[in-house]
């Protein structure tokens, strides 16, 4: 009866039908994360055999101007583009709640639409967009009056820029996160909030954000995860190749294109390595402090 | 309360509804606008100014028809095609069978081990894939699979993504029904195969659309192992039109981002509901 009596080998059929998940998961990405790790602490420039080189790699990554750079311009990009993109989706969940029928249909579907296509092509698009004097954003600019914005060489507008695109085609894919959310919460609620005489912004902030609070955080943490690791869209804006990347002055330079630069541009497997494992370490400090902002906050609450 | 006492008319034209209509609809141009742009830029005659036609709307067919046929002849593009065709329904039909299996099995069973499992698996999604990208090259370098359809797809078929998605599902399937089928006499795998599987369409084809894109829009892992322009995918393709060293005009660039964007654009126009449904649901039982 009891399931935990049973002898371990009567659990076989189990582990059978795990196994093909586990045996690619093990070759794929257990292996080739303690494989980096392994290569982190090596000289290897991947023809000859690697030398053991202790932390100097992470010492030389640390110290090189372009790490401080892609830092830099990281956490610019992740704290203007979290708050803005989570400010908008949630701002249009709301908004796409509040129409019925086929408008809150259409609305739905087009802001979802650019989470749909493909990074490339998202940077393929905006390339032009972001063209001085003739692309679409700078007419549209210069029609209310203003400067041509040189978007994708001047350091001082690469990073808006970066945001611009990534909200662009971020904000849809959160937005329907929150919307089911929203659907979750009952409506009584609303209606006791009503008749208690809650007006609209009274309700947001005493029963929806609260109420959404774990999809929210949800949100949030996924958020910064994928925007540590923002590459294809400056990758592709700034015409980067492996061994020139980044944009002028390294205006659009990020920690993953670093890595990718040192792997598959000057082969330096080590450093490379060294410098993933410094960003896995950062992204995995930046979600564990949310967990315990989280717990800290609620407690309050 | 007070909107009660009015009248339809004077309800729908409050400042509020208005304000909501212009705010809705400023996020409808902005969503739409890029992509309208694209499709303008390629139905118009290259050599029309911008001053006359600012590309707000398509004004020439044959023009789009030459600069289709300039993409499909003047490069490889349609065997590109072929390559992410195939590297997606390798991946798909590869992470379907081995994701299901184990959400199956994590969804409906107790079994030693199994919450560590699942953590392990789940951890996956909180390390950026940069970190494993180098390593895992170098393997796929080792299998001498660079520059083929396995290379590109194998890596990515156990998805933890997947794993999760499928359980959320797996797991509302009522339990007697597996036991029952047992009783009768059905293999485990029976089980999985002819009562699972089949009541889990819905999730299956949530996380195929899914899988399908990610595969099409996978950029960096096509960049790493495939570096012959004969097993290009689209998105390497496409992105060539970008780089430095391409003179081509921005009408054939946005050609090319046409047609790579057309297979994902038509799947979400009409398998819409699986891919707003698959990814309500991570986000809410997560």
């Amino acid at each position: 009866m009891s399931e935990k009596k049973k002898p371990f080998w009567r659990y076989g059929k189990h582990y059978l039908m795990i196994a093909p998940f586990f045996i690619l998961f093990i070759v794929f990405y257990l292996a080739p994360l303690v494989y980096g790790f392994y290569i982190s602490f090596q000289k290897w420039d991947g023809v000859h055999p690697p030398v053991f080189v202790g932390l100097s790699n992470f010492i030389k990554v640390v110290n090189s101007p372009y790490f401080v750079t892609a830092f830099t311009n990281l956490f610019k990009y992740v704290i203007i583009t979290m708050f803005f993109g989570i400010t908008i989706a949630f701002g249009l969940a709301l908004l796409v709640n509040r129409f019925r029928g086929a408008a809150s249909n259409v609305f739905r579907s087009a802001y979802f639409m650019p989470t749909v296509i493909p990074l490339f092509l998202t940077a393929a698009i905006w390339r032009w967009i972001l063209t001085p004097d003739y692309g679409l954003l700078n007419r549209i600019i210069m029609f209310f009056g203003g400067p041509s914005i040189n978007w994708l060489t001047d350091p001082k507008f690469m990073i808006p820029a970066a945001v611009i695109v990534d909200v662009w085609r971020s904000t849809g894919f959160n937005m329907i996160i929150l919307l089911a959310g929203l659907n979750a919460i009952p409506a009584e609620y609303y209606e006791a909030a009503r008749v208690d005489g809650a007006n609209t912004w009274q309700q947001i902030i005493y029963i929806t954000i609260p109420e959404l609070e774990p999809v929210l955080f949800l949100v949030i943490v996924n958020g910064f995860i994928s925007a540590l690791q923002i590459f294809d869209i400056p990758w592709l804006l700034t015409q980067s190749s492996y061994t020139g990347y980044g944009g002028p002055m390294q205006g659009m330079l990020f920690p993953v294109m670093d890595v990718m630069g040192r792997a598959f541009g000057s082969l330096k497997f080590g450093e490379a390595s060294a410098y993933a494992w410094i960003l896995l370490v950062f992204v995995l400090l930046v979600t564990l402090i949310q967990f315990y902002l989280r717990r800290r906050y609620s407690r309050s609450l | 309360m007070a909107t009660k006492t009015l009248s339809p008319l004077r309800r729908r034209f409050t400042v509020g509804n208005i304000l909501k209509w212009i705010v809705a609809l400023f996020w409808f141009v902005v969503t739409i606008l890029p992509v309208w742009w694209m499709f303008n830029v390629v139905f118009t005659n290259p050599g029309t100014p911008i001053a006359i036609n600012p590309r707000l709307y398509p004004s020439s067919l044959s023009a789009g028809i030459s600069n289709i046929r300039i993409v499909v002849t003047e490069s490889q593009f349609l065997r590109s095609y072929l390559v992410s065709s195939a590297f997606a329904i390798v991946q798909i039909v590869g992470m379907l069978l081995v994701c299901s299996m184990a959400a199956y099995e994590f969804g409906l069973f107790m079994f030693p081990g199994k919450d560590f499992l699942f953590l392990i698996a789940l951890s996956a999604l909180m390390v950026p894939s940069v970190v494993t990208l180098i390593p895992t090259y170098r393997i796929v370098a080792s299998l001498h699979w660079l520059n083929s359809i396995q290379g590109l797809a194998v890596p990515g078929i156990a998805s933890a993504f997947g794993l999760f998605l499928l359980r959320q599902f797996m797991e509302s399937l009522p339990r007697e029904l597996m036991d029952a089928a047992e009783i009768d006499g059905a293999s485990h795998f029976g089980v999985y195969w002819y009562v699972a599987l089949p009541l889990s369409s819905n999730g299956l084809i949530t996380l195929g659309v899914l899988g399908f894109m990610f595969a099409w829009g996978n950029f960096i892992w096509p960049l790493v192992v495939n570096s012959k322009a004969q097993w290009y995918t689209v998105s390497l393709a496409v992105t060539k039109y970008l780089s430095v060293q391409s003179w081509s005009p921005v009408e054939v660039t946005m050609t090319a981002s046409l047609l790579a964007a057309l297979p994902p654009v038509i799947f979400y126009v009409v398998l819409q509901r699986f891919i707003v449904q698959g990814i309500a649901l991570t986000g809410l039982k997560g």
